[in-house]
């Protein structure tokens, strides 16, 4: 098992470089840079601000800089906020953005499920229709719209949950943006869920199940939930790319600083440093999440164990 | 003498999209205790459905009327509460496809348990000698160590066994066996067979074996149930039913089945020198497969078919017949280029096959034509059957005009026997056997002079296969075909070929005319396959005696696994000698050809 | 299976007088036509459809010129405003017909980079097979597991907002699916005997692709198609929302949501009349995919 693990962070790293390697070539031969702003510089300060930030060394020699001071942790300077360095700047979004989505990922998991197999194992009753009616919604409703909704329902009309902030990091601070974080995720989960556990329920080993006499808790808990998880677990890796797009929106409405506001300022400001930065930080979360649904997946089946 | 179990005027109706399907139409029928009881039909004649609506496992769709009684209480009212009671205690059931019925995630000893902790309240160690137990008695090897696996570490064969088992827990009154063997080669099931027997006779379990083979019923059965179309068709004592059949219907399943015991019933064409007509000669021929697990991992090589040499005389039928993992449908397909070869070479008419290139090969394939198992899989669900059939003629008549193409199609259509205003249809709208009849039609409109089936009447109804083998046969005479007929049913095989080649994990370990081979085999392997085929005639059956052979068949990735009839040389060998020592064909005369091994004496399980 | 075997038995009895047969596909187009939903969804499409292309023609004002008369307007059917005007006074019907039919070009043209990307790719490996198939697939499993979201607004900054490209990056973006799903049914198919039979009777390979292969792809590559619009249009939407998308004059619902609620405490239908064309948008599409799914591949759902 571990050395499984390890296998699967072994490969990891490669993409991750890569990755750097393409954002980092991009990101310089593309034209503009992050010191042309609305009024052209005085050609002086401006080579001063390059041989500061070792722009003006050759493309190659500015990437052997950067992923040197990568290894050691460094993510460089910040073009546009010369106080901090990069990895200062993240360090202070990181808890807004990692509890966001941390939650999130959960809240959405736990309700997805549940909700699937509520909706499967009462097919077609009330609570079926209720359930697929809010999938719907949760479908159909972006992120960007339902947070603006909500805002106004609970925030404003009612006056129950703050409409943004973060406060004293209170939980009613969190409500909204990790509902409207997880919504669309747990409409996706329980339709998945769904359908998978309407399958398994028709397999064969279930028809085994019911014919030893099992009641219907232990033939859904012992022997329906793990196969039919399989597809969400295959959901889950994608997830994490797609709550993080959300979290770029929810921290913008709801004026949460974290990470991904950082990265769209970055990238209107071209703050190189900035962007780069918060990739690789978003990549490193993701393929953690990736590394924890893969050995959620050999802990589902045997099959993959024994590989 | 009470019934165990009585059924009285149940219907099971299915509400499907296109209407409701009347599954079962007003069945009556009873067990006694103790008793086996065969319930016999073709696909869609109800025999299963009556007895998962006994065990309310239909599936959602299906709704059950009438009464099953058992002890008293009508199954059918019961509330699932006191039902779950009954199931898996008074009545277990065991499936058709063990492959399937075991939850993949879970271990036995696990699976086993809960059955003993819902019903008996027993757990802990108590529960665990209670499981090893009984593996030990449906004659698992390594009990011990199988309660601790996964059910996909174990083949097909242990992993019904421990559905039996698991049925077994709490001894049950009745056990509901739905085809419990049709999945499994010859030899496993021969076992299980034997296996519920023992448990009958020593558990007084009483059985209902749902089957669609008059051997299995002659094999094991006291009465008889025949249903067809959802109705009853007649019941009795097993020997009366054999002997004697009532309806038109039971007579024609009996007629249909072929027989091992039978010698063929098509004249016996003089063998001729068939390595000197230089009609198809195959020698030495190996295809090995590359396996990889993961992209990185290390690659083994599966040797699938492993020097196979044989000679075919135009218009002879040759048989092959082998288990599962034999390597008899690989051959097939090297022979005729679907996969490419490792070594050997295949003459055809003379001229070098292996070696054609790929205009040679074409002009070659009007020759050589296949008829594969799976009628549905067989023919492009996208096209009609006449485009399917018309495909050959595209290719090798080009010059033909749309008229003269379709002329010929239904030409051939009407001679396989399908009806001409079928050409439109597309495969998904006819039967098994029509769809088969379109893949032999395709197989036949350029005139071949060989054509290999492959499995091709395994899928089918009995009555729908003799109908399959009677064309086959016609065809043949007609065109002077030569046929290669692939199958696991030696009693199919054995019907219709002129020669017979036995194929163990990618070796011949015999080859002998049709009825040489069935009177006097000389393989241990082949005396083992012969013997464990059923008989469907029970007074037969009573008197025959099974061979057990040490040891179960083995992988083919196992290198060693060649040498399972030749211990004495296994013992002598390292291992490296064992993966390349491969027992000879000997020739004992008459064209009869035996793979050397041990005297069968020190080979069979002592008991 | 028994089950099937009846509903086979079923069909050939109605069916044994006919002539000519029904298609799969045909099938399916039947089995679609008596799923009520999806036909409602069809028409509130086409509807919508309809009004984005032609309607504006017809509207007394432009999409981007200011009424100097009605700045702020609430909607009402007097002022010709049926849906209001906005903070410059632009006639907010106008607007919402004109975002819609972009956002419905970029889905239109983004599902077909997907579906050329993805088939193409999808089908190239899973033919293939081996090694090839394997590190073609480790390759998609790596792409699945980026922030490519990210790289997109990369792009967009990068290159500047313009609309081919935010065509291109959200195609690049969706093809991942397509391929996988296109991969795994043509490894299903080539692994059918009726290809084996194909070669059996001296086709190339060529036209083994083309007649037996490609055929047969196309109801899963329909169903994963329509199931991709509405993805790509709330990615759209999503990315001109966040302001790397369309950019002024051009305009996209995104776009207008976006303006809509920064003001929706004090003109509340500049939010409400994309968002409910948004929705309506989205959930025809979602209506109609699952419609084809369920047409397709008719399970017990």
């Amino acid at each position: 098992m571990l050395t499984y693990a390890f296998k699967r962070t072994l490969t990891a790293l490669p993409v991750l470089w890569i990755a750097i390697t393409v954002c980092f070539f991009v990101l310089r031969l593309a034209p503009g840079g992050p010191f042309d702003g609305e009024r052209p510089m005085p050609p002086g300060i401006k080579a001063n601000l390059d041989a500061h930030y070792n722009l003006d060394k050759p493309l190659i020699q500015q990437y052997a800089i950067y992923i040197g001071n990568v290894l050691k942790g460094d993510l460089g300077p910040s073009f546009t906020t010369e106080d901090f360095s990069v990895a200062e700047q993240i360090s202070i979004g990181l808890p807004y953005t990692l509890i966001l989505g941390a939650a999130a990922f959960v809240v959405s998991i736990l309700l997805g499920v549940l909700a699937g197999i509520i909706g499967a194992l009462k097919r077609n009753s009330w609570s079926d229709h209720t359930l697929a009616a809010l999938v719907l919604l949760g479908l159909v409703i972006p992120n960007f719209l339902m947070a603006p909704i909500l805002q106004l329902i609970f925030g404003i009309e009612l006056d129950w949950l703050p409409v943004g902030g973060w406060g004293d990091g209170s939980l009613r601070y969190l409500v909204l943006p990790v509902a409207v974080l997880s919504f669309p995720h747990i409409a996706r989960i329980s339709r998945l869920m769904r359908g998978t556990m309407i399958e398994v329920l028709n397999s064969n080993f279930i028809r085994t199940a019911r014919s030893k006499g099992l009641s219907s808790t232990p033939i859904v808990m012992r022997h329906a939930l793990r196969p039919a998880l399989m597809p969400v677990m295959s959901y889950l890796g994608p997830a994490a790319g797609y709550l993080l797009t959300g979290s770029l929106v929810v921290e913008q409405i709801f004026g949460l600083p974290g990470i991904g506001r950082y990265f769209i300022n970055a990238a209107l400001n071209r703050d190189y440093g900035m962007v780069l930065g918060t990739v690789i930080f978003y990549m490193i979360v993701i393929l953690i999440l990736n590394l924890i649904v893969d050995l959620l997946y050999a802990w589902l089946d045997p099959r993959v164990r024994a590989q | 003498m009470t019934k165990l179990l009585s059924v009285k005027d149940l219907h099971v109706d299915f509400a499907t999209e296109d209407g409701t399907v009347n599954a079962v139409r007003g069945i009556n029928c009873h067990i006694n205790p103790g008793e086996c009881l065969g319930v016999v039909g073709e696909s869609g004649s109800g025999k299963s459905q009556t007895f998962l609506a006994a065990m309310n496992l239909l599936s959602k769709n299906g709704k059950a009327r009438g009464e099953i009684n058992f002890k008293g209480q009508n199954l059918l009212d019961l509330p699932l509460k006191e039902l779950n009671k009954i199931r898996g205690s008074s009545i277990s059931m065991i499936f058709q496809d063990p492959l399937t019925s075991l939850t993949p995630h879970m271990r036995v000893v696990d699976q086993m348990r809960e059955v003993l902790k819902f019903h008996q309240k027993l757990s802990g160690t108590e529960a665990d000698k209670k499981c090893l137990e009984w593996l030990e008695r449906v004659h698992i090897p390594e009990a011990k160590r199988r309660l601790r696996q996964y059910p996909f570490e174990l083949s097909g064969g242990m992993r019904q066994r421990v559905m039996i088992a698991m049925a077994m827990l709490c001894n049950p009154d009745l056990l509901i066996a739905d085809e419990p063997t049709t999945a499994l080669d010859v030899t496993i099931q021969a076992e299980i067979l034997d296996i519920m027997d023992e448990l009958r006779r020593e558990q007084g379990t009483a059985i209902v074996m749902i089957t669609h083979d008059m051997g299995v019923v002659a094999r094991m059965c006291d009465r008889i149930q025949v249903m067809r179309h959802g109705e009853y068709v007649e019941e009795g004592a097993v020997d009366d039913i054999f002997s004697n059949p009532q309806t038109e219907y039971t007579r024609m399943l009996l007629d249909a089945m072929p027989r091992i015991d039978a010698p063929r019933d098509s004249e016996t064409k003089p063998v001729k020198e068939p390595a000197k007509d230089h009609f198809l000669n195959v020698d030495n021929l190996k295809v090995e497969f590359n396996i990889f697990n993961g992209l990185f991992a290390r690659k083994s090589v599966l040797k699938a078919v492993d020097g196979v040499s044989f000679d075919l005389a135009k218009g002879e039928t040759l048989g092959i017949v082998g288990e599962s993992g034999s390597g008899k449908s690989t051959l097939a397909r090297a022979i005729l280029r679907l996969l490419s070869t490792s070594e050997g070479e295949v003459s055809w008419l003379g001229s070098d096959l292996i070696g054609m290139n790929a205009d040679q090969m074409k002009k070659a394939r009007q020759d050589l034509q296949i008829v594969f198992q799976d009628p549905m899989a067989s023919l492009n669900p996208s096209m009609t059957i006449g485009s399917s059939i018309m495909e050959p003629l595209r290719i090798f008549a080009p010059e033909l005009s749309r008229e003269e193409r379709r002329a010929k199609v239904e030409a051939i259509m009407d001679r396989v026997g399908l009806p001409k205003s079928m050409i439109n249809r597309y495969p998904h709208e006819l039967s098994g056997g029509q769809n088969q009849r379109v893949g032999i039609a395709r197989a036949v409109i350029m005139n071949p002079k060989l054509v290999i089936c492959d499995e091709a009447v395994s899928a089918l109804d009995v009555s729908i296969q003799a109908q399959i083998i009677d064309l086959l046969r016609e065809l043949q005479k007609d065109m002077g075909l030569s046929l290669i007929f692939i199958s696991h049913d030696l009693s199919v095989v054995r019907n219709i070929s002129d020669r017979i080649l036995v194929m163990y994990l990618g070796n011949v370990v015999e080859l002998a005319t049709s009825d040489a081979l069935f009177d006097n085999p000389q393989h241990p392997y082949t005396k083992q396959l012969i013997s464990a085929v059923p008989i469907p005639d029970p007074e037969v059956e009573r008197t025959r005696k099974r061979l057990k052979l040490k040891g179960e068949l083995s992988s083919p990735l196992d290198s060693a696994a060649r040498l399972r009839f030749m211990p004495s040389k296994s013992e002598v060998l390292n291992n490296a000698q064992k993966s390349d020592y491969r027992p000879r064909l000997i020739d004992h005369g008459d064209n009869h050809f035996v793979a050397e091994h041990d005297p069968i004496e020190t080979l069979l399980v002592n008991e | 299976m028994i089950l099937q075997s009846f509903k086979c038995n079923l069909f050939n009895d109605v069916a044994e007088g006919e002539v000519s047969g029904r298609s799969l596909w045909q099938e399916a187009m039947l089995r679609l036509r008596r799923n009520k939903a999806a036909m409602i969804a069809s028409a509130i499409l086409a509807l919508l459809i309809i009004a984005a292309l032609f309607l504006p023609a017809f509207l007394p004002y432009g999409y981007e010129d200011p009424d100097w008369n009605a700045f702020r307007a609430p909607p009402s059917i007097e002022s010709g405003h049926y849906f209001g005007t906005d903070q410059n006074g632009r006639d907010l019907l106008a607007r919402t017909l004109y975002g819609t039919r972009v956002s419905l070009l970029v889905a239109l043209v983004a599902t077909f980079v997907s579906i050329v990307i993805g088939v193409s790719y999808g089908a190239i490996a899973g033919y293939m097979g081996g090694r090839i198939d394997q590190a073609m697939m480790r390759f998609v499993d790596i792409m699945y597991a980026l922030p490519y979201i990210l790289f997109v607004i990369l792009l967009m900054v990068i290159f500047g907002r313009n609309v081919y490209l935010l065509f291109a990056a959200i195609g690049m973006l969706e093809w991942l699916t397509m391929a996988r799903i296109v991969r795994g049914q043509t490894l299903a198919i080539k692994n059918r005997e009726f290809i084996e039979a194909a070669r059996a009777s001296g086709r190339s390979s060529a036209a083994i692709i083309f007649r037996h292969i490609v055929p047969n792809l196309v109801g899963p590559v329909v169903i994963y198609a329509a199931l991709t619009v509405p993805e790509i249009v709330a990615t759209e939407s999503f990315l001109s929302y966040l302001g790397f998308g369309v950019q002024e004059p051009l305009t996209s619902l995104g776009t207008l949501i976006a303006e809509g609620s920064d003001a929706m405490e004090v003109l509340p239908w500049l939010l409400w009349f994309p968002a409910a064309f948004l929705v309506l948008l989205l959930m025809s599409l979602l209506f109609i995919g699952d419609g084809l799914r369920d047409a397709f591949d008719p399970k017990d759902r």
